[in-house]
């Protein structure tokens, strides 16, 4: 372990108990220009920046804020090597699909806007076509060099993205996440959840940030210091969301942020609204619009999604629409081991539909699913999460209308200011159109 | 407040006593659901190795019939809770990821019991076992010394052989019963054991095998008895 090949320590951020490098053998062999961190510097965690510490006997004491990427105490030193971007040469973007034309002046945008050094933010409603559009400026990067990032701070969106970035790209990358077992590879492209990002050190010169607004990313300092230390010094960073946040519009309008818009989803129909309904027992029964609505969905033999805001909904609900006749089904929540093979053989049509938590509200792509939020009005569901929901439905060309039901026991600002947010994006797009 | 294994927040309100005086009580310190899956072993258990049994009747256990045969003396062990999925992934935090306040969960407990068996079967010291010298660098702490009461006298006589040793729990269960002797006497352990009774504590008894090989080596030097007692069966 004290013999780590030199290309894995390449803007990396790594714990070594300080007792590796004093007993002579080992620090005889460390690569030449190694840098040393201390792990405490002024009070704060030198790999998170946080403060929460708990102590070790004699004196010592560890980090709890990044404790579950392993402990960094002060019995460690930090090691990293500088970023030298050493990559292989790489052959030609294998992506060969089309941009429609106002994906392609956005896409050209965010070149020029990166190659100037500006941190950028897109806003780009669901279904926008936003992978596509960070094709080019990828490709762009890439063959200038720079090593890339793109990050999610869920791990669905991850394993979503990353088969189609794979395809698309003749280059050396990987995927990062919490469960994962293969071993860190030193790769041009790294695909990786936030959390992941503690583990560089000024490593990147691209940066892309899926969903900024999303759990758990939002209002976590912890992640945002984790974006700020993997960037190099002269490193840039794109940040995308459907639903930007007024922190991020506030940074935009104080120039931090280059902003780039997009309002129309990529085959240039509206997104769905959401029709609203109460029912104060939804939790117990099927309303009569509801079964019929599933009824419908039924004849029109699509899938569909039943989102609901809490774990223990999740039961409950699966027994009455199983008992309604739909078999088919099953539900997923965030703890749930199986539930990025579960979301697999949905698409894979061997359920009709799912039972889910807000897990599943965003990156997630079904052909002609569509969606019914259940007890809509709860605080867990906010209004970027109930836009993202129906963002799901109607993502492809061949589909691209479908319904989205949402059921409250009473109406909610969250509700209203969805309902609203669509249909101004909706309009947005149109004024563009004509 | 975040429950210490899994991390989520646990709704238990707290007391007005731990509000003024900021110290929590083991058990709030993971949730309910957490609380539930560690299994305590009762006292109908095999009266050599501590293992839990059912029904009313102890009766020595199979394992315990084979270390009879092999003659090695037998250890008396007892253990508090079964060693069962919670109790691995408890082990997994506390000793391999390292979050030195997991101990607080169960010290309370493991004290007051050492307390108990020094008094009922009249022990002289505590010893814990002991970790290699490479792993209390990286880890900061003995696993087993929180669990030792500060006001019982304890010795540490054993210490490990300098070997290339691999982890005990990365071994199968035959290569752990063939495994030789791991411990060494310190130099002055002779004048410190000889005549005493003696009690090994250590936190996870699978196959017995390294308690046994403790218990052996201190034997040899002249104690009189060594019993011994871990967290997990």
């Amino acid at each position: 372990m004290g013999c780590v090949a030199k290309k894995e320590l390449y803007g990396r951020l790594l714990t070594w108990p300080r007792g590796w490098l004093e007993d002579g053998g080992r620090a005889a062999d460390l690569p030449k220009g190694i840098q040393l961190l201390k792990p405490l510097t002024k009070g704060h965690c030198t790999r998170c920046g946080g403060t929460d510490r708990a102590p070790l006997p004699q004196g010592q004491s560890y980090c709890l804020d990044c404790l579950a990427l392993g402990r960094v105490s002060t019995r460690d030193v930090l090691v990293t090597l500088p970023e030298p971007n050493a990559f292989e040469k790489r052959g030609k973007m294998i992506w060969t699909g089309e941009l429609t034309e106002e994906q392609a002046i956005l896409s050209e945008e965010m070149i020029q806007n990166a190659r100037d050094g500006h941190d950028q933010l897109l806003v780009a409603v669901t279904g926008a076509g936003k992978t596509e559009m960070l094709f080019c400026l990828i490709d762009w990067a890439l063959s200038s060099k720079q090593r890339v990032g793109l990050v999610s701070p869920r791990v669905d969106v991850l394993m979503e993205l990353a088969p189609r970035i794979e395809k698309a790209f003749d280059v050396s990358m990987q995927v990062l996440y919490g469960e994962q077992t293969a071993p860190y590879r030193y790769t041009q492209l790294v695909l990786a959840t936030t959390h992941q990002l503690l583990r560089f050190y000024r490593a990147f010169d691209l940066l892309l940030i899926d969903e900024v607004d999303a759990f758990p990313f939002r209002k976590n300092s912890l992640l945002e210091r984790a974006v700020e230390r993997s960037l190099k010094k002269d490193g840039r960073r794109l940040l995308m969301t459907a639903t930007p946040s007024k922190k991020l519009l506030r940074a935009v309008h104080h120039g931090q942020l280059r902003l780039l818009e997009r309002a129309a989803r990529y085959h240039g129909h509206p997104l769905p609204e959401i029709t609203c309904l109460y029912d104060r027992h939804w939790e117990k029964r099927a309303s009569k619009v509801l079964k019929k609505t599933l009824a419908a969905f039924r004849e029109a033999g699509k899938p569909f999604f039943l989102f609901v805001p809490r774990v223990r909904y999740l039961l409950p609900v699966l027994s009455y629409v199983q008992a309604l006749g739909f078999e088919a089904g099953t539900t997923v929540h965030a703890n749930d081991p199986q539930r990025l093979d579960k979301v697999q053989q949905m698409r894979a049509g061997q359920f009709d539909y799912l039972v889910t938590t807000t897990i599943l509200e965003r990156g997630v792509t079904v052909s002609g699913l569509q969606v019914v939020i259940l007890g809509a009005d709860d605080p867990t569901f906010s209004k970027e999460t109930l836009v993202q929901m129906a963002g799901r439905v109607g993502r492809s060309a061949e589909d691209p209308v479908g319904q989205v039901l949402a059921i409250a026991a009473g109406p909610a600002r969250s509700i209203r200011a969805a309902q609203k947010e669509i249909r101004m994006l909706n309009r947005k797009a149109e004024e563009k159109q004509s | 407040m975040n429950c210490l294994l899994c991390e989520r927040t646990c709704p238990d309100s707290l007391s007005m006593i731990s509000l003024l005086t900021g110290h929590l009580p083991a058990e709030k310190l993971v949730c309910q659901s957490c609380q539930s899956g560690f299994q305590r072993i009762g006292s109908v258990c095999c009266p050599d190795c501590g293992r839990d049994q059912r029904g009313s009747v102890k009766t020595l256990c199979s394992d315990c019939k084979r270390w009879q045969k092999m003659g090695l003396r037998p250890l008396s062990h007892r253990a508090l809770f079964r060693y069962n999925e919670p109790m691995k992934k408890y082990m997994s935090r506390y000793k391999f990821l390292g979050d030195y306040r997991l101990r607080l969960l169960f010290q309370q407990a493991m004290r007051e019991r050492v307390i108990k068996r020094m008094k009922a079967e009249k022990l002289d010291y505590v010893i814990a076992i002991p970790i290699s010298s490479e792993r209390l660098a990286q880890r900061g702490f003995n696993q087993v010394a929180p669990f030792i009461p500060i006001q019982v006298p304890s010795c540490r006589p054993l210490r490990l052989k300098k070997q290339p040793k691999r982890d005990q729990s990365s071994k199968s269960r035959k290569e752990r019963m063939e495994s030789s002797q791991p411990f060494e006497l310190e130099p002055d352990a002779l004048k410190v054991v000889k005549g005493k009774r003696l009690l090994i504590i250590d936190d996870v008894y699978t196959t017995g095998r390294t308690l046994h090989h403790a218990s052996a080596l201190l034997l040899e030097a002249g104690a009189v008895h060594v019993v011994s007692q871990s967290l997990a069966r």
